[in-house]
C-alpha cells in the first residue's frame, strides 16, 4: 500500500515538474493569483530585506519599510522580465525604498536623531563588549556615505557577490569593487580612531 | 584610476563586522498578515483584474444588441404617412372618375338613404 502511494506520488511529481528556481515557481503562483504564492516569498526573503533595510536605514520605521518593499514588489510582479532574477529585483526595490527613506530622513534630520536616540534597540542580553562594538560598528556605517554604505552592507554582510550588486544598483564591477575598497577604509580608520585594533 | 581592492582585502575588517553587526529588530508579529492583506486589497492577479474586463464587454454588447426604440414604431409611422397621403388625395382630387375604386361604385350604387346601412 505504502509502495503504490510513493510510486504515484514519483508520477504526478514526473508529470508536473516544478522549476528548479523556487522563487521563479513562486512568481508564477503569484501571477496566477495564488496569494500563497506570495506569502511564501515573503516568508523566503523577509529576514535579508529586513536586514539590509535597517542596516541602510536604522530601526526607525522598518517594518513600514519591509511593508513597503513587498507591496512594490507585489504590484511590479506583472513587469518582472526575468523572473528567475527575484532576488537581484527585489534588492533593487529594497535599496529603492531605502534611498526614499534617507532622502525623507535627510529634510527631517534634527527631529530624526532625537527620535533615534530615544529609540531603544531590543538586544539579547549580549555582553557589554559586545554592546559596545555593535554600537560602533553602527556609528561607523551611519558616517559611511549611502553609495558606500549600501555596498558595504550587501557585500560583507549580506555577502551577495559583487557581480549582482552591480546588477541591483545598475552600476559596473569595477564600480563596486571601488566604493567597497573606500568604504571599507573609511570604515576601518572610523573604529581604529575609536580604539579598536585590526 | 581607482585602485581594484583585493578579494581578500579587510579579512579583519570584514569578520568583525560580521561578528558585530547590529542585530536586526524582531518584526511586528502581525506584519507578513498585514503585507499579505494589504497586497490582496492593493491589486489582484488574473482572477482579479481579468473579471471587470470582461463584464464590461459583455455588457457593451449587451447594450450594443439592446433596442433603444422599438422597430415598429418606424414602420407604423409609415403606414400612417402613406394613409394620409392617399386619404388626401382622395379627399381633395378633382377627378370625379370613381370607376376603378370597388367602395365608391358601392356607394353609388345604393340608396344613400339617412338610415340605410352600408352595403
Amino acid at each position: 500500500m505504502t509502495l503504490a502511494i510513493a510510486e504515484a506520488l514519483t508520477m504526478q511529481q514526473q508529470q508536473v515538474p516544478l522549476p528548479s528556481d523556487p522563487d521563479l515557481y513562486l512568481v508564477q503562483r503569484c501571477l496566477a493569483g495564488d496569494p500563497q504564492g506570495f506569502r511564501q516569498l515573503y516568508r523566503r526573503h523577509q529576514q535579508r530585506v529586513r536586514s539590509t533595510l535597517y542596516q541602510l536605514c536604522g530601526a526607525q520605521s522598518l517594518d513600514d519599510l519591509v511593508q513597503e518593499v513587498f507591496i512594490r514588489a507585489w504590484k511590479g510582479l506583472p513587469k518582472l522580465q526575468k523572473k528567475s532574477m527575484f532576488s537581484t529585483w527585489l534588492y533593487r526595490i529594497t535599496w529603492n525604498v531605502a534611498s526614499d527613506q534617507r532622502r525623507h530622513l535627510a529634510q527631517s534630520r534634527e527631529r530624526l536623531q532625537v527620535v533615534s536616540q530615544q529609540t531603544p534597540v531590543q538586544h539579547q542580553d549580549p555582553g557589554l563588549m559586545q554592546l559596545h562594538y555593535q554600537d560602533l560598528v553602527q556609528r561607523g556605517l551611519e558616517q559611511l556615505s549611502f553609495d558606500h554604505r549600501t555596498v558595504l552592507v550587501l557585500h560583507d554582510l549580506e555577502e551577495l557577490p559583487q557581480k549582482e550588486i552591480a546588477d541591483i544598483l545598475r552600476i559596473p564591477v569595477g564600480t563596486v569593487k571601488s566604493r567597497l575598497f573606500h568604504a571599507r577604509g573609511s570604515l576601518r580608520r572610523f573604529l581604529e580612531q575609536a580604539g579598536i585594533q585590526l | 584610476m581607482n585602485q581594484a581592492p583585493d578579494p581578500e582585502e579587510f579579512p579583519t575588517l570584514v569578520n568583525f563586522l560580521s561578528q558585530y553587526r547590529p542585530p536586526t529588530p524582531a518584526p511586528d508579529p502581525g506584519l507578513e498578515e498585514m503585507v499579505v492583506r494589504q497586497a490582496l486589497e492593493t491589486h489582484r492577479f488574473r482572477r482579479g483584474w481579468l473579471v471587470p474586463p470582461v463584464l464590461a464587454a459583455g455588457l457593451l454588447v449587451a447594450l450594443s444588441n439592446y433596442p433603444m426604440a422599438p422597430a415598429p414604431h418606424v414602420r407604423d409611422s409609415a403606414a400612417l404617412r402613406d394613409f394620409i397621403v392617399s386619404n388626401w388625395n382622395g379627399v381633395t382630387a378633382t377627378n370625379d372618375d370613381h370607376s376603378g375604386d370597388p367602395f365608391i361604385q358601392a356607394l353609388d350604387g345604393a340608396s344613400l338613404q339617412p338610415n340605410s346601412p352600408l352595403p
